[in-house]
């Protein structure tokens, strides 16, 4: 009698639920893999815009303007033209051609007299994070039926919500941001003085922290509604560290609109001054302390300057708090 | 046989090790608001810990509210924490109807110049109530 020479039913069951339980060790491994590749995609963007605002640097010794305000005051007077950092890049990220089609004498969104309203709808897979679920376009606030492309990038304006329309020269050390509005202030490097590699200078946003979706970024300008200041120009091209990232309140506040975050787990990926792009963890040491308490010695309230409340992630936002970083990555 | 199957058995238990959020500790905190005696309905409630990541939340209609952390957790970090509550909203676009701004009610005693705090306890489910009261200066955040 030979000895049967198969398996047993027993010893096949076995090596299915093996292989069963590698594919189900391996599937979700996959999807980590994709978001890891959609992170280093988006991390290389980052880059590449660190390296441009560099070059721009390089041609103009300073770091560009971060919005060109464009609004509605009081009296009716619409001043600027609306155009953002991501659109003086341009010329520094190979897309002169577009840059040279845009007329720069008319706002970003003109569309009677000049082709700008229709290159502004121009989508740039350079301004996209891939893990953002953002539209391509969307209607500017201001002008209905004027789709504008979107970007998943903001420059930083400050360490707190600087975008009140009553500051004056006098606050001056509110526009702590290395991009601020055209009125407010133009640094250089020679401006970081906590060290290029202390200051954040570009942060991911994220489609959507705020429920009514305006949580919208604007690749190459934006601009206030017509009516009020309330979803301002600034918040469409500039974020500030005033509220954690990824923050978790999704109603109609300026935070959700002003703050950085991303889909990538955890945190967020900064570009700081040197051009070096970083992971940071939304858990960074935070003061979160509101305008007045940051700026005590303005709105009559008089507590010592010195009391100025800068969690970690406040100071990497500030060109020039004078106040050490802890190490945060 | 009955070795085989042990050793897929402890290939799972193994699999499942390391499944735990990461992230600091926190603790849950839970509480309702009131000004002057009546439940305040759409307020935001933020705790801002010593160090780390704040905490926020907005009340329901009976003025209760859960604190959210980060990711779908739910809690703050423990400690003394700074506790602001506010109301103000900006306009803001509802299925393609623009919606108007809501103004600042709650005085900025419990806001921009708070005095409120509220020591979180660790390992525990604390319950933070507070009772606030009308009148004194409001400060608007402008834009």
């Amino acid at each position: 009698m030979s000895k049967s020479r198969g398996f047993t039913l027993v010893e096949l069951l076995v090596v299915i639920a093996i292989i069963g339980m590698l594919v189900g060790l391996l599937l979700p491994a996959v999807q980590a893999a994709r978001e890891a590749a959609r992170r280093m995609q988006c991390s290389n963007n980052l880059k590449q815009l660190g390296l441009a605002s560099h070059n721009y640097h390089d041609a103009h010794k300073k770091f560009p303007i971060g919005q060109h305000i464009y609004g509605n005051t009081a009296g009716g007077v619409f001043r600027g033209l609306g155009y953002n950092w991501s659109f003086a890049l341009l010329p520094f990220i190979e897309q002169s051609n577009l840059y040279n089609q845009f007329d720069n004498r008319f706002p970003f969104f003109e569309k009677t007299i000049t082709k700008n309203g229709i290159l502004a709808a121009t989508p740039l897979p350079a301004f996209n994070c891939p893990s953002d679920i953002k539209p391509v376009t969307i209607d500017l606030t201001s002008e209905a039926q004027r789709p504008s492309a979107t970007s998943s990038y903001k420059g930083v304006n400050g360490a707190y919500n600087n975008g009140y329309s009553t500051l004056t020269n006098a606050d001056a050390a509110a526009f702590n941001g290395t991009f601020e509005r055209d009125s407010r202030a133009v640094y250089g490097m020679n401006n970081l003085t906590d060290g290029t590699s202390n200051t954040i200078i570009i942060a991911e946003t994220k489609w959507g922290m705020n429920a009514s979706k305006r949580t919208r970024t604007y690749l190459y300008g934006s601009s206030d509604p017509s009516t009020t200041w309330a979803t301002g120009a600034t918040e469409g091209s500039l974020l500030n560290g005033q509220t954690a990232m990824n923050w978790v309140i999704t109603v109609a506040t300026s935070s959700a609109n002003r703050t950085a975050g991303s889909f990538h787990t955890g945190g967020a990926q900064f570009v700081f001054g040197d051009g070096s792009v970083h992971f940071l963890s939304e858990n960074i040491d935070h003061s979160a302390s509101g305008y007045f308490s940051a700026f005590p010695y303005m709105q009559g309230n008089t507590a010592p300057r010195n009391t100025m409340p800068f969690g970690t992630y406040q100071r990497l936002f500030a060109v020039g708090d004078g106040q050490a970083v802890n190490p945060f990555d | 046989m009955l070795k085989s199957i042990a050793v897929v058995f402890v290939l799972l238990a193994i699999s499942t090790v390391g499944c735990s959020p990461d992230g600091p500790e926190i603790s849950r905190v839970e509480g309702t608001v009131t000004m002057d005696e009546k439940p305040l309905a759409g307020a935001i409630v933020m705790f801002v810990p010593p160090g780390g990541r704040p905490s926020a939340s907005e009340t329901d209609s009976n003025g209760k509210y859960v604190l959210e952390f980060s990711g779908g957790r739910k809690g703050a970090i423990p400690g003394l924490n700074r506790v602001e509550i506010n109301t103000a909203r900006l306009a803001y676009e509802k299925d393609g109807k623009m919606m108007p701004a809501v103004k600042e009610s709650v005085p900025a005693k419990y806001n921009r110049l708070t005095t409120l705090e509220f020591n979180v306890e660790q390992g525990k489910k604390n319950v933070a109530d507070f009772a606030l009261k009308s009148g004194g200066k409001i400060m608007e955040e402008p834009n």
